[in-house]
Formats: structure tokens, sequence, C-alpha cells
């Protein structure tokens, strides 16, 4: 019987047996195609918040402010350039603003939970790789994509917030008033469409749910017997015949 | 078989790749704003010579504002109060510059990289900045319609109409939206609007319209229709808008030139289009100088239109 071989090592030392020494190696696959794209959202500004009195929608059940923005684009509504540094000047913007009934949103006006740790407190927020464009904290952008989309759990807390604090005024009777009717008139015409379109049933039901979100707030207000705007109680007979 | 000439033996004699006479423009909101009434009526004019890069523009109570008032025979009538107000608009400079090498531009075999597409860029430019800047005033009007975090439908859309009829808004109008916007209202009325709409020329007009951005067949005789990528969000929405006359003012300037023969004015002097050479770099610079202003005009002769933005 012949002697038998000694048995060969293992696969994993036998590559350093007798072949030249190395180490690992990760490739380097180049440029940028590595690399994690940056959103295709168009540029955008930085801006404030604003809100009006008449601007107000429900949504998902909620009272809302329709927020408007003062936006840091020299040229658009009132904001000017400063003739030294270039840099916007928003303070025409904010005065124009301000006189056509509008409030403005202070940037640092967030629930202290909304701040990012160990960043200053402010509503906007810049996006890596894109030196042009600010958003708010609230919106959300992804690599790769043009998709904005809103954090809506936290944009409902921003917006009660503001009004919990008196920031912003809670909407008029009559303001709700007119949701209301245009709420019902829109619903009665996309019910009529439902008919033929099973597909708009959702959204019928949706605005009634909306509609008694409105008249619930509505109800709950008790409103002081006045006339609509003030003034004085008027005598046709003595300012026609006194 | 030996030697036989193969693509890989002759590296010498090809090269890697070769550019295509074939260019793609990358994608960008490109349209310039329509002729409109809106935009011939709101035009506050030129600041040059004016002393001031401030333009207020009065707003008066003429013209039938005031009734006449019913007065006794032989007893004196009253004044009428004028009503006035104002608006203004601030026109700021709008520039840019491309700066080639002397080497990027003599290797240059596109035709992108001279004087001439820098000129015609120039000019493009200036009516796309115009666009975006109207877009960001679009969303300021206090009065909203549309549904938030919905659809935009093309009831909504006709809601917007009768907002400014109601407020005595002159007509014609001037809508902008959102892509989006528009092909929401356009699936609306393809799949969800009555046989009144969904078969009527304006709605088949709507389904088989050129696609794309910018004008667009009207939904509505007497309300043009522009879509814009410039359009802005907030809150989840997008805010376009729709105006008759005096909703929004513009302004803008002619740029002073001098006769500098490295210089020359495009699109009516609104541009001065510069070419700036830095020797020492061997650099030459293209650059565009134009001065815009856009704000909201009469709050009540526009209205915002709010929809989702997904």
């Amino acid at each position: 019987m012949p002697p038998r071989r000694p048995a060969p090592p293992p696969p994993s030392m036998q590559a350093y047996d007798d072949s030249a020494n190395g180490s690992a190696f990760v490739p380097d696959e180049g440029g940028t195609t590595r690399a994690r794209p940056v959103t295709r959202v168009p540029g955008a500004p930085a801006f404030l918040f604003k809100a009006h009195p008449l601007r107000w929608t429900v949504e998902n059940g909620r009272l809302l402010p329709v927020l408007g923005k003062v936006k840091f684009i020299p040229g658009v509504g009132g904001c000017d350039a400063d003739a030294r540094t270039g840099k916007p000047r928003i303070g025409p913007a904010r005065m124009e603003a301000e006189e056509g009934g509008w409030t403005i949103v202070p940037f640092d006006r967030i629930p202290d939970a909304h701040a990012a740790p160990g960043q200053a407190k402010s509503y906007l927020r810049t996006v890596d790789g894109r030196p042009d464009l600010v958003i708010s904290i609230y919106d959300k952008v992804y690599p790769g994509s043009d998709r904005i989309e809103c954090d809506l759990p936290r944009w409902y807390e921003f917006c009660d917030y503001l009004v919990s604090t008196g920031t912003i005024a809670p909407p008029s009777s009559h303001v709700l008033r007119n949701m209301l009717d245009r709420l019902r008139a829109h619903r009665d015409a996309r019910a009529a469409k439902a008919i033929t379109a099973p597909s708009v049933k959702a959204e019928v039901a949706q605005i009634e749910a909306n509609i008694a979100v409105i008249e619930a707030e509505l109800a709950r207000r008790v409103e002081a017997p006045q006339a609509p705007a003030g003034g004085m109680a008027f005598n046709p007979e003595e300012a026609f015949h006194g | 078989m030996a030697n036989e000439i193969t693509f890989s033996s002759i590296g010498d004699l090809t090269t890697s790749e070769t550019l295509s006479t074939t260019i793609l423009m990358l994608l960008a909101d490109r349209n310039a704003l329509p002729a409109h009434p809106v935009f011939a009526a709101g035009y506050a004019g030129s600041i040059t010579g004016s002393g001031s890069n401030v333009k207020k523009v009065a707003e008066v109570g003429l013209m039938g504002y005031d009734l006449l008032a019913t007065v006794t025979d032989g007893s004196a009538v009253s004044n009428t109060a004028l009503t006035d107000g104002s608006v203004t608009v601030t026109v700021v400079r709008k520039s840019k510059v491309y700066q080639p090498s002397d080497l990027a531009r003599l290797v240059d075999v596109t035709g992108m990289v001279n004087i001439n597409a820098f000129a015609q860029d120039a000019v493009v430019s200036l009516s796309a900045t115009l666009a975006s800047m109207v877009a960001n005033v679009m969303d300021d009007f206090t009065t909203v319609v549309g549904t938030s975090a919905a659809d935009l439908t093309f009831s909504d859309y006709l809601d917007a109409v009768t907002t400014l009829e109601i407020a005595k808004v002159q007509g014609p109008y001037f809508s902008m939206l959102a892509p989006i916007q528009y092909g929401d209202v356009r699936k609306d009325v393809a799949t969800a609007s009555g046989g009144a709409v969904q078969f009527s020329a304006a709605g088949q007009g709507l389904l088989s319209g050129m696609v794309g951005i910018g004008l667009k067949n009207s939904l509505i005789d007497g309300v043009t229709l522009f879509t814009s990528a410039h359009v802005p969000t907030s809150g989840g929405n997008y805010l376009g808008g729709m105006c008759g006359a005096g909703g929004l003012v513009w302004a803008d300037g002619i740029v002073p030139y001098d006769g500098d023969p490295n210089a020359v004015q495009l699109a009516d002097g609104k541009i001065l289009f510069e070419r700036d050479r830095t020797a020492t770099y061997g650099l030459t610079g293209y650059v565009s100088h134009a001065y815009l202003g856009v704000s909201k005009g009469i709050d009540a002769a526009g209205v915002t239109i709010r929809s989702s933005s997904t």
C-alpha cells in the first residue's frame, strides 16, 4: 500500500502559500456613479411664510391656513436687491404684504420639537448638493426625483402651533361660512359626477367630512349679535325726509 | 489564419467615442409668456431715466366706478370722493455670464460654446426669467380656489373664472398652472366630467391638443391657459393662479448702451449682451444683463388656484 500523501492546505491558506502577497482591492468605479444623486426639484429661494385672514382651508378634518410666501427673489413682490451686496432686501416686500393684510410668520416660530438637534430654530432648510434650493422643514424631497411631499402630520402641528401661540388668528365665522358655501356647491357638483364616474365617490365622502368639520366649528362658536361690519342703525325716514 | 484586422487590433486608428451632430437640450422650462392683454395692461413702463428703480402704478376709481346719484331738482349735488390707490413694482438687475477659455472655444465642434449660442441663450433666458417671476406672484392672491391636497378639477377651474367675474374683473383672463395641475384638469375632463364637457369641442381640443408645457389649448373661451414649471408649492400644494387686467404689474429697463463694440443690445434693448475678455487668463466672458420687476396689482383681480403637489 503506497504511503498516503499529506492533505493539501485549506483553500483559504493555499493562496498565500506560493503566490505573491497583496491586499484587498476595492474598485473605484470612477466619477459620480457611486454618488447619491441630488434631488431634481426645481431651485427655489428662501422665503418667509405669511398668513391672510381670508386664506383658510379644510383638509383631512382640520382647519388650516393657506400660507403664502414672501420670497427672497429680488424684483418679485417688492423684494429689492441691496445696492452694495446684491443680496435680497425684503423690507419693502414685507411692508407691502402687511399693508395687504398679511401676517408675516417669523422663521423661528416652530414647535421646539420640530427644530433639528443642534441647529438654529427655523422652518427653512437647505438640501445637500443643492445650494439653489431652500425648502421648508415640512417638505420632503428625494435623491434623483422631482417629487415634493409634505410631512402632513408635522405640517398640521405647525399650523396648529401658529394659531395656539397667537401668531395668526383663527378663521372668522364669515370666512368659515364662505368656505362652507363653496364646499357644499363643490360637493353637489362632484356628487352629480359620481353617478357616472364611481371613482369620484371617495372624493365626495371626503368633501362631506370636511363640511362636517366646518359645521362643527361654526356650531361651537357663540357669536355676539351685531351688525356685520359695525355701524349705526339707519332710519330711511329721517335720512330722506327728515 | 493570422493577422486579421479586428476593431480591437487597430486601437491607434480609432477613438473611444466621437461627438454626434445631434445635441440634446437638458430639460428646462424655456417657454415665454404669450402676448396677452394682462401683460399689456400691467406693463408699468421702463425705469430708464425715471430717477428710481421702483415704479408706482396708480389705481383710480373713474370710468363708471361711481354711479350718478339721484339729486332733488333745484338742490346742490354733493361731492363724490375720488377713490384712488397704488401698487409698486421694484425693478432689479438680472444677469448671468458664461466664461469659456480659448481652448474650450477653439476645440468646440458642437457650436454650443460660441457667441451666437450664448446670445440666443440670453434672449430665451430673459423670457424664462420673466415667466418664473410671474409664477411667483400668481400664488399671492388672497382669494383661493381648489381643494387642498386634492387633484385640481375642471370645476375648480370654473370656480376661478366665476370668482373673477363676480369681482368685476374685465376679461380676457390669463391662467398659469403647474403641469401636474393642468394634467389633473385634463384627466378630470377626460374621465370624470359629464358629457357636456367631455364631448364638447373644448374638451376634445384639450385631449387632442399638443402635449408639453407652455401655452395650451384654452378650456374656456377668453381664458388663456399657460403651464409653467415655475409655479411654487406650499404645504403640499401647488399654487397657480388666474387673473385679468390689473392683477399683475411689471416693469423693466433699457440697459444703457454707449456704443461699445464689445456690447450689443438684444430683445429691443431689454438685454445688454457683452463680451468681456480676460486676456491674461485666455478667458472670454459672455455677459447678459436685464432689468425686471413683477408685483401683484389689484388683489381682487386675481385668484390663486391650489391643488395637491403629488
